[in-house]
C-alpha cells in the first residue's frame, strides 16, 4: 500500500527534452484519412480523372463501337470460371500464359457480375492498372528529386498517350505490364541509390509481379538484377562476389518463386513446365522454324535459351562490358545502366520478332517501351539538375547541367515536348493504313478514337470490317445465342462441358455459369465417360484436326480446341447435335461454328450444389 | 444427429471439467502461498513481492488462468459451437476455417506493415557511444540493476565481471544478486564471485510460492533505491554503455515513456542450426518487429531481460506478476493500460542461445503459455481493456500476444491438414472450402508461407550473411514453433503457472554436464 505512494520521479532537465521523432506521436486514422485526402493534388486529381476517363473509353470502345479482343474474353472467361464456375479452380486460367492479368480478372469479375457487367471486367482491370501508373510515375519522379510540375506535365503526356489509352481500355496484358514495368523501376531507381532492405522488397516485389504480366518480363527482370546486384568496381574481391552474389539471390528470389510456380502449375496442368515456349494451338510459335519444339525433346528449352541468349546476349555482354568499363559506383550511374538495359531489352526483343520472325511480330509491342521511356524522362530530368556531370559517364545527357532555373526548365521543357512528340509521331505511325493488316485492333482504336480527334485515324476507317476488328455482334453473337439456348434446356442437375480456349464466351453470356465445367486436366475423355460428372451437354466448335484427344493434348498445346468434336467422333451414337449455329465468324472457313451435344444416355441425378468431384 | 448432440455435449462436460479443475489449482495454490507467509520470519516484504500487484491491481493477476466469467463465456461458446455441429458439422467447420483463414491473413498482413515500418529504423532510440560517454555523471539518475538466479552456480565468474564492465557511476549503482535462500550452492558461487566487492548485494529471497523469477524480480524492487531499474539474466553480457544510454533515452524521453527496451542477441549464434535459427528470430524480434511495434504505439510484449524502467511506473502499474510465467510480456502489456509507453534502444546484449532442442522447446512453450496467460488475464474484462488501449490496441494485443502462440498452434493443425489431403483427398476438405475460402486459404498458405521465409531471409542480410542459409531453411523452425505452442497449449490447461526454467551454460562444452545436474 505504502509503495503505490512514493514518488520517485527523477528531476527533469528541460535542457534534456531534446525533440525525437521516435516518441512522435501517431495521427489517429481518421486524421491520417483525413491528411491523406487533403494531400490529394494534380498527380491525385489527374489519376482520378484519367481512371474515370479509361473506364469510360473502354465502355465507349465496348458498347458503342463493338470492339474487344477474343484474347480479353479469353481472359475474363477464365476468371469467371475461376470466381463463379463448377468446381471453381484456378486450374481454369490454363496458366499458359502469364496469369497475372486473369488474376487481376479474378478481383473485378465477382465485383461486375451482381450488376451484370462481367464482361468489362477486362477493360475495367486495364484501367485501374493504367490510372495506376500515373501516381507510380509521379512517385518515381519524387522519389528522385524532379520538380513538381514536371512530374505533374510527365504524367499529363503518359496519361493522354495515345498507347496509354488504348491499352487501358483493352482488357489485356499491356496495362498490367505498364504498372508492374513502372513499379519495377520505380523499385530499381531507390533500391541503386539507397540499397535499403526496404526498396529491395519493393523491387524484387514489384519484379515478382512484373515477370508474370508479359514474357518480355523476364529478360528485363534478369538485366535489372545484373545491374543491382554487382559491385561492379570490386569485381576481384571475393568477399565482395560474394555480396553480390547474395545480393542478386536476394532480388531475383521473390521474381524467380513466381516465374518458378507458374511453371510448376503448367507442368501439373498442362504437362509441360516449359509449355509458355510453345503455343502452338492459340498463336504463332515462338521458336524460329529451325528450332524444335519443347514439348517433343526433354529439354527443349535449351536451344530456346540459347536463341534468346544470342538475341539478346549481345546486349547483356554490351551491359556487362560498360558495367566493367565505367565500374559504376553511384547509384545515378548505375541507374542510367538500368534504364538503357531496360529499354534496349524490349527494343531487342521487338527487333528479333518483327525483323527475324522469331515471335510475334506486331509492331504494336513496340509499345512495352512506353514505360521504361516514361521512367527514362524522369531520369534524364534529375540529371539535368546535377551540378558535376561525368562526361566520361552513361548517365552523360548532354543537357544542361548547372542548377540555373532557366536551363533546368528549358531541359524539362525540352523532355516533355519530345515525350509528345514522340506519342503524337507513334499514334500517328499505328494509324496508318498499310499497317492495317497486321494490326487490326490497334488500328481499328486509333480510327474510332480518330473520329473524335481528327489529328489519329490516318488511314484507318473504323467502318471498313474487313480489315479490322470484326464487330461485336457478328462475332460473339452464336456463343451468346448458344448461352441463351442452353439457359432454356438446362435442369438445375445438368452440367455443359467446355473448354477455356476456344468455347469460352458462352460462359459470359448465361445466367447460370455455375453449371459450366472447365477441366484443368484437359481430358474429355475421362470426364465424359464418367456418369457421375453429370455432363448432359458438350459445348464446342466445328473441328479442324483429327487424332484421339490424348492426342491432341501434345499436338495441340494450346488449350482444349477440337477436344468436344473429339469425343463427338469417338461415341456419336452417345451424343445427339442439338443446336448449332451458322455464319458468325468464319474462322479458318468453317460453318457451323458453335454446336451444342446432348448426351443420349443417362446421366446420374445430383442437387445442383452437391460437387462433381472432379474439380481441383 | 443424436451422436452430434452427445459430441456437443461432451465437449460442454470436458470443458466444465477442465475449467473446474483449473479453479481447484488456483485455490490450492493460493492456500500453499499464504500458508507459507504465514510461516516465515520474512513475512511483511516477500508477501508484498508475491501480493504487490493483488495489492494495486487485484483483477490481472495470473494466479487462475480462466476467470468465472471467462468460464461461462467460454461454456457459452463451447455451447454454441456443439450446437452448430449438432445442426450441421460440414457448416460449422466451413466457418470455423474462413475464419481461421481470416485470421492468418489479417495476421500476415500487421506482421508484413509492422516489419516494414521497422525497417525504416525510426523505431530505433540510436545515442551513439561518445554521446553516451560524454554524458556528465552528476545528471545521471541512481541505477539498481536486478539480477535474479535460481540453480546457476556455473555463470557467476562471468556475471560479476560482465557486471562490472559496466560504465556508470559506482555511487549512482546498486548491483542486485537475487537468490533463493535455499539455493545454497548458488549464494556460495556468488559470494565466491563478488569477494569484498562493494558494489554488489546479495539478497537472499525467503522460499515462499511461487518460486518464480518475477517474486524475486518484485523483492528486488522493494529494496531497490535506484530511481531507475533494469533487469539483467545471470548469463547476460550487456554492452558496458547500456545503462547510459538507457538513462539519456528515458532523460530525453517524454514523461510517459516509462520502459526502454535493449535488443538481446546471442554470444553463440554459431553453435549449430538452432543457435542460428534462435539469432535470426531475434534479429527479427528486435531489430524489425519491435521498432515497428514502437512507430505503431502498440503493446510491446517485453523480453526477460535488459528492460530499464522508471521506478515509479514500475510502482504505479504493480510491477511484476508473481504468477505470470511471461511475467515480462505481462508487464509490457500493463504499462500499455496504464498510458505508458516502450522505447527500444539501439545497445545490445549478449545471452546464451538455446542449442539444445528439448530445452529449446520447453523455453519456447513457456513463453507460448505465457503469452495466452497474459491474454487471457487482460481479457477478464474486455471493456476495460478496450477502453484502456482502444480498440486498435486491443486488435494488436490480441494478434501479438494472444495471436502468436495461437496461430502457431493452428500452423501444427492445418499442415496435418494439407499432408493429409495429398495423401488420402478426403472429399470432406473439399466441402468446407468454398471458393473464396479456398482461393484465400491458397493465398494465405503459398503468399504467406514464401513472404514470410523472404521476411526471414531480409533479416538475415541486415544482420549476418552467415545467417542466410539458416533462413533458407526456417520452415524447419517454424515446425518446432508449431510443436512448441502445442506443447504450451497443453500444459495452459494441465499446469498453467509451472515454470519450466531454461537451462544455460549449454554454449560451454565443459561446464554443459554440470549444468544439465543442475
Amino acid at each position: 500500500m505504502i509503495v503505490t505512494t512514493i514518488d520517485l520521479r527523477p528531476v527533469r532537465d528541460p535542457a534534456l527534452d531534446l525533440p525525437d521523432s521516435t516518441f512522435a506521436r501517431r495521427p489517429r486514422l481518421h486524421q491520417r484519412i483525413v491528411r491523406r485526402l487533403l494531400a490529394i493534388r494534380e498527380i491525385g486529381l489527374l489519376t482520378i480523372f484519367a481512371l474515370a476517363g479509361y473506364i469510360a473509353t473502354g465502355w465507349w470502345m465496348f458498347y458503342v463501337k463493338h470492339f474487344y479482343i477474343n484474347d480479353e474474353l479469353n481472359r475474363i472467361a477464365d476468371a469467371v470460371y475461376v470466381t463463379v464456375g463448377r468446381d471453381p479452380h484456378l486450374g481454369a486460367i490454363g496458366f499458359y500464359w502469364p496469369p497475372l492479368p486473369q488474376l487481376l480478372n479474378c478481383i473485378f469479375v465477382p465485383i461486375l457480375e451482381p450488376f451484370g457487367q462481367t464482361i468489362m471486367a477486362g477493360p475495367v482491370e486495364t484501367a485501374f492498372c493504367m490510372a495506376g501508373c500515373i501516381p507510380v510515375l509521379a512517385k518515381l519522379g519524387r522519389s528522385l528529386g524532379v520538380g513538381r510540375w514536371t512530374i505533374f506535365a510527365i504524367c499529363c503526356v503518359f496519361a493522354i498517350t495515345p498507347d496509354a489509352i488504348y491499352n487501358s481500355t483493352n482488357g489485356m496484358s499491356e496495362a498490367c505490364f505498364f504498372f508492374t514495368g513502372l513499379l519495377t523501376m520505380l523499385g530499381f531507381l531507390r533500391y541503386v541509390r539507397s540499397h535499403s532492405t526496404a526498396d529491395m522488397i519493393l523491387f524484387s516485389a514489384a519484379m515478382s509481379a512484373f515477370i508474370l504480366t508479359r514474357l518480355e518480363g523476364p529478360f528485363v527482370v534478369v538485366v535489372l538484377v545484373v545491374v543491382a546486384s554487382f559491385e561492379w568496381s570490386n569485381l576481384r574481391s571475393r568477399s565482395s562476389l560474394r555480396n553480390s552474389a547474395w545480393t542478386a539471390v536476394l532480388l531475383a528470389l521473390p521474381p524467380l518463386g513466381c516465374f518458378g510456380f507458374w511453371m510448376l502449375v503448367q507442368w501439373i496442368l498442362l504437362k509441360n513446365p516449359l509449355f509458355f515456349l510453345d503455343q502452338s494451338g492459340t498463336a504463332p510459335p515462338l521458336n524460329a522454324s529451325w528450332l524444335p519444339k519443347t514439348s517433343s525433346l526433354p529439354f527443349g528449352a535449351v536451344p530456346w535459351a540459347l536463341h534468346w541468349v544470342l538475341v539478346l546476349g549481345g546486349g547483356a555482354l554490351a551491359i556487362a562490358l560498360i558495367g566493367i568499363v565505367l565500374r559504376p559506383r553511384s547509384g545515378r550511374t548505375r541507374g542510367s545502366l538500368g534504364v538503357l538495359g531496360a529499354i534496349g531489352t524490349i527494343v531487342a526483343i521487338q527487333i528479333d520478332s518483327v525483323g527475324f520472325d522469331h515471335g510475334y511480330g506486331d509492331p504494336r509491342y513496340f509499345a512495352m517501351a512506353v514505360p521504361f521511356g516514361f521512367a527514362a524522362a524522369m531520369w534524364m530530368a534529375v540529371r539535368s539538375t546535377d551540378k558535376t556531370p561525368r562526361r566520361a559517364a552513361i548517365s552523360y545527357t548532354g543537357l544542361p547541367t548547372n542548377q540555373r532555373r532557366g536551363w533546368v526548365t528549358l531541359a524539362n521543357v525540352g523532355i516533355v515536348g519530345v515525350l509528345v512528340v514522340n506519342a503524337g509521331l507513334g499514334s500517328w505511325t499505328m494509324s496508318s493504313g498499310p499497317i492495317t493488316g497486321i494490326e487490326h485492333e490497334c488500328t481499328f482504336f486509333q480510327g474510332a478514337v480518330g473520329q473524335l480527334i481528327p489529328f489519329l485515324g490516318r488511314g484507318g476507317n473504323p467502318a471498313d470490317k474487313k480489315n479490322y476488328c470484326p464487330p461485336f455482334a457478328d462475332t460473339i453473337k452464336p456463343y451468346m445465342q448458344a448461352a441463351h439456348w442452353l439457359d432454356g434446356q438446362l435442369q438445375p442437375s445438368n452440367r455443359v462441358l467446355t473448354d477455356n480456349s476456344s468455347v469460352f464466351q458462352p460462359d459470359l453470356f448465361t445466367k447460370h455459369p455455375n453449371q459450366y465445367i472447365v477441366r484443368n486436366d484437359r481430358d474429355w475423355e475421362k470426364i465424359t465417360a464418367n456418369p457421375g460428372s453429370h455432363v448432359t451437354y458438350i459445348i464446342t466448335t466445328a473441328r479442324r484436326r483429327r487424332g484421339r484427344p490424348q492426342e491432341l493434348n501434345l499436338s495441340i498445346t494450346g488449350g482444349n480446341a477440337d477436344y468436344g468434336a473429339q469425343i463427338i467422333d469417338q461415341r456419336p451414337a452417345a451424343w445427339k447435335l442439338v443446336y448449332s449455329t451458322s455464319g458468325g465468324l468464319a474462322v479458318k472457313g468453317v460453318g457451323n461454328w458453335v454446336q451444342v451435344y446432348r448426351a443420349t444416355g443417362t446421366v446420374a441425378p445430383e442437387g445442383i450444389n452437391g460437387p462433381t468431384g472432379l474439380g481441383g | 444427429v443424436l451422436a452430434r448432440l452427445l459430441a456437443g455435449l461432451g465437449m460442454i462436460a470436458l470443458a466444465l471439467g477442465l475449467v473446474l479443475r483449473q479453479e481447484d489449482r488456483a485455490q490450492r495454490r493460493r492456500a500453499v502461498a499464504v500458508l507459507a507467509a504465514a510461516n516465515n520470519p520474512w513475512l511483511s516484504r516477500v508477501q508484498l513481492s508475491i501480493d504487490l500487484l493483488r495489492r494495486t491491481h487485484p483483477s490481472m493477476v495470473a494466479d487462475t488462468t480462466l476467470t468465472l466469467r471467462q468460464t461461462q463465456v467460454l461454456l457459452a461458446g463451447l455451447g454454441i459451437l456443439g450446437f452448430f455441429l449438432a445442426l450441421s458439422v460440414h457448416l460449422t467447420v466451413m466457418v470455423l476455417v474462413a475464419l481461421a483463414i481470416a485470421l492468418y491473413l489479417l495476421a500476415l498482413g500487421v506482421r508484413l506493415h509492422i516489419f516494414k515500418l521497422g525497417l525504416n529504423d525510426k523505431g530505433m532510440i540510436r545515442i551513439d557511444d561518445d554521446t553516451a560517454r560524454a554524458f556528465p555523471a552528476e545528471d545521471l539518475p541512481t541505477y539498481t540493476v536486478l539480477v535474479p538466479a535460481y540453480n546457476e552456480p556455473q555463470v557467476f565468474g562471468q556475471l560479476v565481471e560482465n557486471l562490472r564492465a559496466l560504465d556508470y557511476p559506482r555511487d549512482k549503482l546498486e548491483l542486485m544478486l537475487l537468490l533463493e535462500a535455499d539455493d545454497e550452492e548458488t549464494i556460495a558461487a556468488a559470494r565466491a564471485a563478488v569477494g569484498d566487492l562493494t558494489d554488489f548485494v546479495i539478497v537472499r529471497i525467503p522460499p515462499a510460492e511461487p518460486r518464480t523469477k518475477p517474486k524475486a524480480l518484485n523483492y528486488g524492487l522493494i529494496k531497490a533505491r535506484g530511481d531507475l531499474i533494469a533487469v539483467y539474466d545471470a548469463e547476460d553480457r550487456p554492452d558496458v554503455l547500456q545503462l547510459r544510454k538507457a538513462a539519456i533515452a528515458l532523460a530525453r524521453a517524454p514523461e510517459d515513456v516509462a520502459c526502454v527496451q535493449a535488443r538481446l542477441g546471442f554470444f553463440n549464434p554459431q553453435q549449430n542450426l538452432l543457435t542460428k535459427w534462435f539469432t535470426l528470430d531475434y534479429k527479427m524480434w528486435f531489430g524489425e518487429l519491435l521498432p515497428g511495434l514502437v512507430q505503431l504505439e502498440a503493446p510491446i510484449p517485453l523480453g526477460g531481460t535488459s528492460n530499464h524502467f522508471r521506478k515509479s511506473a514500475l510502482f504505479e502499474v504493480g510491477a511484476w506478476d508473481a504468477f505470470n510465467v511471461t511475467e515480462d510480456a505481462d508487464l509490457g502489456l500493463r504499462l500499455y493500460r496504464f498510458g505508458y509507453r516502450t522505447g527500444v534502444i539501439d545497445s545490445t546484449t549478449l545471452e546464451e542461445a538455446n542449442s539444445d532442442f528439448v530445452n529449446w522447446i520447453k523455453q519456447r512453450s513457456r513463453w507460448y503459455k505465457g503469452y495466452a496467460q497474459t491474454l487471457l488475464v487482460h481479457l477478464r474484462d474486455p471493456r476495460a481493456f478496450r477502453r484502456d488501449v482502444g480498440l486498435r490496441g486491443m486488435v494488436l494485443a490480441c494478434l501479438f500476444v494472444g495471436g502468436t502462440p495461437l496461430l502457431a498452434v493452428m500452423n501444427s493443425f492445418f499442415w496435418t491438414c494439407v499432408i493429409v489431403w495429398f495423401i488420402f483427398h478426403p472429399p470432406f476438405f473439399l466441402q468446407v472450402l468454398p471458393t473464396l475460402t479456398y482461393f484465400l486459404g491458397m493465398i494465405s498458405w503459398i503468399g504467406g508461407n514464401a513472404t514470410m521465409l523472404y521476411c526471414w531471409l531480409l533479416g538475415a542480410r541486415r544482420s549476418d550473411d552467415k545467417l542466410i542459409l539458416p533462413a533458407l531453411l526456417s520452415p524447419l523452425y517454424w515446425v518446432m514453433m508449431a510443436l512448441a505452442a502445442t506443447k504450451a497449449a497443453i500444459q495452459l490447461i494441465t499446469a498453467p503457472s509451472f515454470w519450466e526454467k531454461t537451462q544455460h551454460g549449454l554454449d560451454m562444452p565443459t561446464s554443459s554436464s554440470d549444468a544439465k545436474a543442475a
